[in-house]
């Protein structure tokens, strides 16, 4: 029986997904329509933004008519399952007491070791912990990160030359059956969540698939990243670090939940108001993330019902944070 | 707002590897508040059929009067579902329009910004 064609799998709903990652990305690029606009005329927003959506029509009808589709849609096909109450309180404890310790953390994110996975099925790794946010994180929350590390990734990829002077490009893995090489890993321990839920990130999306920045790597003293166990994917910090601190902004609306807007440059259209707490015109304020990486350490089997303690135990002390 | 569900066509459908997008919309309504200045509230337009097509400047010689009547009637048929569904759910805008001709996406990305996608089902199915 031969296998469903890749028309099958589009659905309003990832449609909607694939222009708002459009729009998001034209809005860190080139600001809102709204500003745009009302700085500019209209012939100048239609000059700036005709080129970026006659790129995007393209790249849609290739991305929608290759064969392999459905491994895109399988990054917007993810759900979000938050960690459970006590997981959430316990690692909600240790963040505020370890932001208490060091001011310029705003917040903490932990992502998970990915799983080998199968086509169509969501992989389940990904965003775990948003440390400092009250509630679990919505799917729009961390298809927001997912984007930025991603945006982040691909410019650290450009920077990168073979010893050959031959450029290398980079990119994320597709497949998530695939994704075991991943060059960072930000994990939990293994015995700390292995029997909890976690939401689900795409593969291809993942801030796991960021390159390890090197200038962090040789900034970690302590040798944490990978010399406890010998394996490169299972101790490296993640991206950003204190000489480049990337932020991203967040949206300020009446939902308990936080969404995140992608971007590590601060956008325009907030430049104004950036010494106050006013917000943007869409609602953004501007923060900055610090990023911890959690090694793979293991923990007595016994605590399968992790502890403010054993949880604090797992994470790196402050002095060992990537800023984000 | 989902009205009618979609059908598969006959088996003599166009291979997928056509275009799914049938257009693609970029708008403000309050840009073009008149007849006579309608055509400026869209700006920008993809149409499949043409290959391509950014939008042009108001005095673009270029565009047909024909293709502007059809992105008008796009945007406002889009519009006038997304107010008709407001009525009925004021907080939950519509998402998705699905029809025999395939479905529509509408989306307010910002205030009064609108981005609005159709796909055809020809190229859907």
């Amino acid at each position: 029986m031969p296998s469903p064609s890749p028309a099958d799998l589009i659905t309003p709903f990832q449609l909607c997904n694939l222009i708002w990652r459009a729009y998001r990305l034209h809005r860190l690029q080139f600001r809102t329509f709204t500003h745009l606009l009302s700085v500019h005329s209209r012939e100048f927003l239609v000059s700036i933004i005709s080129p970026y959506y006659e790129m995007f029509v393209r790249e849609l009808d290739l991305t929608l008519s290759k064969n392999g589709v459905e491994m895109d849609f399988d990054a917007l096909r993810w759900s979000c399952e938050p960690l459970n109450h006590n997981t959430q309180r316990s690692l909600g404890e240790w963040t505020r007491k370890t932001k208490s310790e060091a001011s310029d953390i705003i917040n903490v994110l932990l992502y998970r070791q990915p799983r080998s996975n199968v086509p169509y099925k969501a992989s389940g790794d990904g965003l775990l912990f948003a440390g400092l946010q009250d509630g679990s994180l919505s799917p729009a929350n961390i298809r927001d990160i997912s984007l930025l590390v991603s945006h982040l990734r691909n410019q650290q990829v450009e920077k990168k030359v073979t010893t050959n002077g031959e450029a290398v490009h980079k990119r994320s893995v597709n497949l998530p059956s695939a994704s075991l090489s991943w060059d960072s890993v930000v994990q939990t321990s293994s015995n700390l969540f292995s029997a909890l839920s976690f939401g689900n990130l795409p593969a291809k999306r993942s801030p796991l698939s960021a390159p390890v920045d090197k200038e962090t790597k040789n900034g970690d003293e302590t040798g944490m990243n990978a010399g406890q166990n010998g394996n490169q994917e299972n101790g490296d910090w993640l991206i950003g670090g204190d000489k480049e601190p990337k932020k991203v902004w967040l949206e300020v609306t009446s939902e308990p939940l936080v969404p995140i807007s992608l971007g590590n440059q601060r956008p325009g259209f907030l430049r104004d108001l950036s010494n106050s707490q006013l917000l943007g015109e869409d609602n953004l304020i501007e923060v900055e993330l610090s990023i911890y990486k959690v090694l793979h350490i293991l923990i007595p089997s016994n605590n399968s019902t992790p502890t403010s303690s054993s949880c604090s135990s797992s994470f790196p002390p402050v002095s060992h944070q990537n800023r984000f | 707002m989902k009205s009618t569900p979609s059908k598969r066509p006959p088996s003599n459908a166009p291979s997928p590897s056509k275009p799914f997008l049938e257009s693609l919309y970029i708008f403000n309504p309050s840009l073009g508040q008149t007849d006579t200045t309608a055509h400026e509230q869209i700006i920008y337009h993809y149409f499949a059929a043409n290959k391509h097509r950014a939008s042009s400047p108001p005095h673009d010689k270029v565009e047909s009067q024909h293709d502007i009547d059809r992105q008008l009637r796009a945007v406002g048929l889009a519009q006038g579902i997304v107010e008709f569904a407001r009525a009925f759910s004021p907080d939950s805008p519509v998402q998705e329009v699905r029809t025999q001709k395939g479905f529509t996406v509408p989306i307010e990305v910002e205030k009064g910004w609108w981005i609005l996608a159709v796909l055809s089902p020809k190229s859907i199915f």
